[in-house]
């Protein structure tokens, strides 16, 4: 497994942010795909064996986005849950439904990057 | 060009003068003011000369579009020809893209690019003299206080490594203080708005020395020009020691011989006594010797003054058209205590004047704009006598008679001599009285003596020996066995 670059799926609503994502992420040698609606999304995780890691952001999605936590779960997939704000509620709701952590917007891009780094080392 | 320690011209004369000959190469500088102060108008000058000596200029504008900094820059007279443009200001698209993301902060996405662009720019055109306006700017790019400095200093840095001498503005208020970047740059210029007008002062200067004080500045459709503060250490001349003549022979017999060459004066006494024509009468003397004088009116009218004297047989016209008299009638509050400076240290240079009078003291106080004219009334008298001017200065007195006073502004200190004139009574006749009260140089005579002021000219009497309380206003006769 060590030697095929790793995949990470981002899940936004917004197409611009997820441009920036794969902007510095993808330089740190990983291949990177992003999806801005649940169904899209929901497909993918189906159709796509090898996930590493998941990059959630809240914003923009109903509670229905549980369900798709749930799924990842079961599959065994690794997700971060990004939100807009820093809310109790939602960060125990995340921790629940089997996020790896709970990241607060902005995210400083330094940071974002070493984290993945770290679950994708780890994880392999 | 711009290594080898030669300093770079700001490209404002007055400028230059304070800081002793201009920027140091390759060092950063701060511009620091509240809007509307002239910041941008100093950078224009020190980017324009830098045109003009073939050093290339950088103008990197993080706040006004290039478009609206050139038609500025033009509508005060600058030639923004073969100056190179960074702009960086934020355009309209900003707007719009505002919303557009929120993953990270601005500050970190934007900066990326910010830097690149600089980098870019700075390698293409490998700039002698770079202005940035408003360095501020760089406050939003950067996600703390720590960091901002980091940025800034990292970034001034790079300039300055790069070859650059470089100048950046900073908008300050109370609430967001310019502190820290006055420690990372290598001098200071605060420039301060008035209501009697600019001002700008140098607060620190790595690497060379430079003139304290606030020095006036003023921005003209000619740009920006500054009058540097004088200061009477700047230059001195070798002048002749010696004692130049009132033409009166009285008078010269008080003096005990007249005053000294390079000294100063105050002729002091109340309205209408004959301060003014005394102070003329020397010059008068001095234009018979060929030597040229020049009067400063703060009060009476060049008009007046000419007729005045003509009247009492002493020819400033012919004098004023000889060359050996310039009268000038200094307008109230058009000048700083520094551009009067300024203008006196021109003209006396231009003409060689050896007599400067000032008509007078109060008139000067109350003329020019801005604080403590007297300190610089102090500064221009030692710049003169120094340079080995004779330095008059009327000061009016506003007590008729009695109670001696020298001057009523705290100015006594600054002459080498004191001439006072004063009214008394006597015998219901109101006389005139001359006398003098200090002369540094030499000893003078200590007895006071009548003066009359006739079409024929100043007459002054014999000593008034048998009257008594002339200071008091109300002399008294002597009678031979009050005498010792």
């Amino acid at each position: 497994m060590s030697n095929k670059t790793p995949f990470i799926l981002i899940l936004n609503r917004n197409k611009k942010n997820i441009e920036l994502m794969e902007k510095v992420i993808s330089p740190e040698g990983y291949q990177v795909q992003g999806l801005t609606n649940l169904t899209e999304f929901k497909n993918f995780i189906d159709a796509q064996k090898k996930i590493d890691l998941v990059l959630m952001d809240l914003t923009g999605f109903d509670k229905s986005i549980w369900k798709e936590c749930e799924n990842l779960r079961e599959n065994e997939i690794p997700f971060l849950i990004i939100s807009p704000q820093k809310h109790i509620q939602l960060h125990k709701e995340s921790i629940k439904h089997g996020a790896e952590d709970f990241l607060v917007k902005p995210l400083v891009v330094k940071e974002m990057v070493s984290l993945i780094n770290e679950f994708i080392k780890t994880d392999n | 060009m711009g290594k080898s320690g030669k300093k770079l011209s700001s490209g404002i004369k007055g400028f230059d003068e304070v800081l002793m000959g201009g920027f140091v190469p390759q060092r950063a500088y701060l511009i620091r003011g509240n809007p509307g102060t002239g910041k941008t108008a100093i950078g224009m000058h020190f980017l324009t000369e830098g045109v003009k000596n073939k050093e290339k200029s950088l103008f990197i504008n993080m706040g006004e579009p290039t478009q609206q900094v050139i038609s500025n820059a033009q509508g005060m007279g600058f030639d923004t020809k073969g100056i190179e443009f960074l702009d960086l200001s934020p355009d309209e698209k900003f707007f719009a893209d505002m919303e557009s993301y929120d993953i990270f902060s601005p500050a970190e996405v934007e900066r990326e690019s910010t830097t690149a662009q600089i980098i870019e720019k700075i390698e293409a055109v490998k700039p002698i003299r770079v202005f940035l306006d408003p360095i501020t700017q760089f406050r939003y790019l950067s996600t703390d206080e720590f960091q901002f400095r980091k940025q800034v200093l990292s970034f001034l840095r790079f300039l300055t490594d790069k070859g650059a001498t470089v100048l950046f503005t900073s908008e300050f208020s109370t609430s967001e203080p310019d502190d820290d970047l006055q420690f990372l740059c290598d001098g200071i210029i605060n420039v301060k708005f008035f209501p009697e007008g600019r001002s700008i002062a140098v607060s620190k200067y790595r690497g060379s020395g430079f003139r304290f004080g606030s020095h006036a500045m003023r921005i003209t459709p000619k740009g920006v020009k500054i009058y540097p503060r004088l200061r009477p250490t700047v230059k001195e001349k070798e002048f002749k020691q010696e004692t130049i003549s009132s033409g009166i022979p009285e008078i010269d017999e008080l003096l005990h011989g007249g005053i000294e060459r390079g000294t100063a004066t105050i002729i002091s006494g109340p309205s209408g006594v004959g301060k003014t024509t005394v102070g003329i009468q020397f010059m008068k003397e001095a234009a018979g010797r060929g030597e040229p004088s020049i009067v400063y009116t703060f009060e009476e009218g060049e008009e007046s003054l000419i007729n005045r004297c003509e009247s009492i047989n002493i020819p400033v016209n012919s004098m004023i058209k000889t060359g050996l008299l310039s009268v000038v009638q200094v307008e109230p509050l058009r000048y700083s205590p520094e551009e009067f400076a300024q203008l006196v240290r021109k003209q006396v240079d231009d003409k060689k004047a050896q007599i400067v009078m000032i008509d007078s003291t109060s008139g000067y106080k109350l003329s020019l704009r801005g604080e403590d004219p007297v300190s610089h009334l102090h500064a221009l008298t030692k710049y003169l006598t120094r340079m080995g001017c004779t330095v008059i200065l009327i000061n009016e007195v506003e007590k008729i008679s009695g109670g001696l006073k020298i001057t009523e502004i705290g100015i006594s200190y600054l002459a080498d001599n004191i001439i006072f004139l004063r009214y008394f009574e006597s015998d219901a006749e109101l006389h005139k009285t001359i006398g003098v009260l200090k002369k540094r140089l030499s000893s003078f005579e200590k007895t006071l003596r009548e003066i009359e002021i006739t079409k024929y000219g100043i007459r002054v009497g014999a000593p008034l020996k048998d009257i008594r309380g002339i200071l008091s206003g109300t002399p008294e006769r002597r009678d031979k066995e009050g005498m010792e």
